[in-house]
């Protein structure tokens, strides 16, 4: 009798995984958020954009030397899904009542790695609550900056955050 | 059949020149609906299966990433306004979270142009933008700064004698 070889059960690399630590009143100022990577590649852009039914210089080659680039270049509204996602973790239910603001300063090409990151600037109060101001940024794979802004949002009461 | 030979300013209807833009002008409205395919899209193009987006959210029901409407206030403002011929880039961006977006419902989004200004070689046109559910409750406020040209013109110092 032949014995059934055990099988190497692998984890989902995409399964969802919360922030450590998420937006809390006791948070000192100088907190550093814990970082999001996400590799952009073509099929990431082309689902997106909703290629093929779409071909903007976003997702199509021929789209891209239309208007001069060389390749297609990343759409700013996929770039700012990565601080998106930065931001409901922190703030989860109380990205309601906040808000997100961004510059886009550099391009975006294919297969770039984006790294989002934040720091607690800032602690307002606000009402009986505390509004939590963050400086926000994306890094690209060789460090450099390709966004910067500012977010906020509420910490949850007191009592929930035992 | 697909549109697979057009350039980027052939993708919008706009016909107005940005040359022409007033502060005030309304851009419009476009109404869309947060359904699954747009969700799924979100969600594996960022590889975010955030479980509010894809089973049950603390609102009762599934949501949207808070993001969304960036899918749809760049063609509305090129919907009206011409692509202009030197491109455009996405600038800045500004959001306030009033109420989740819920899936399944249709949300009307309205801009206005509220800002101009040029710097460093572009045109700088920032649209105002109110996202409100079919009971018209405001559940966003927004703002889109579009710049133009792609590549800044060199101002040139004329020569004096």
């Amino acid at each position: 009798m032949t014995a059934t070889p055990e099988i190497e059960l692998l984890s989902d690399p995409t399964a969802f995984s919360p922030m450590t630590v998420m937006a809390s009143e006791e948070l000192a100022v100088g907190f550093e958020l814990e970082p999001i990577t996400k590799k952009i590649t073509l099929d990431k852009t082309r689902i997106y954009e909703g290629w093929p039914a779409s071909r903007s210089r976003h997702c199509d080659y021929n789209a891209a030397h239309m208007t001069g680039l060389p390749a297609p270049n990343i759409n700013g509204a996929l770039v700012a899904g990565v601080l998106g996602e930065l931001f409901i973790k922190f703030f989860g239910e109380n990205y309601i009542g906040g808000s997100l603001s961004f510059n886009l300063i550099r391009q975006v090409q294919v297969n770039d790695v984006l790294t989002a990151h934040g720091v607690l600037k800032e602690k307002v109060p606000e009402a009986d609550r505390t509004r939590l101001v963050l400086d926000v940024w994306l890094e690209n794979q060789d460090g450099d900056k390709v966004l910067v802004g500012s977010a906020s949002g509420l910490a949850p009461q007191a009592e929930t955050t035992r | 059949m697909a549109n697979t030979r057009r350039a980027e300013h052939e993708l919008f209807k706009g016909r107005k020149p940005l040359e022409t833009a007033e502060i005030g002008d309304v851009i419009g409205s476009i109404e869309f609906v947060v359904d699954e395919d747009l969700v799924n899209r979100l969600t594996w193009a960022l590889d975010d299966y955030n479980p509010w987006y894809i089973e049950e959210s603390p609102f009762g029901d599934r949501i949207a990433p808070p993001l969304s409407p960036l899918q749809f206030d760049g063609s509305m403002f090129y919907d009206y306004y011409a692509y202009p011929e030197g491109g455009s880039l996405f600038a800045k961006q500004e959001f306030e979270f009033v109420r989740p977006m819920r899936i399944g419902e249709k949300y009307k989004l309205t801009g206005t142009l509220v800002d101009k200004y040029k710097k460093k070689g572009r045109s700088f046109f920032k649209m105002g933008v109110s996202v409100v559910d079919p009971a018209g409750v405001e559940v966003a406020r927004m703002a889109k700064t579009v710049a133009t040209p792609v590549k800044p013109v060199v101002e040139v110092e004329e020569a004096t004698e």
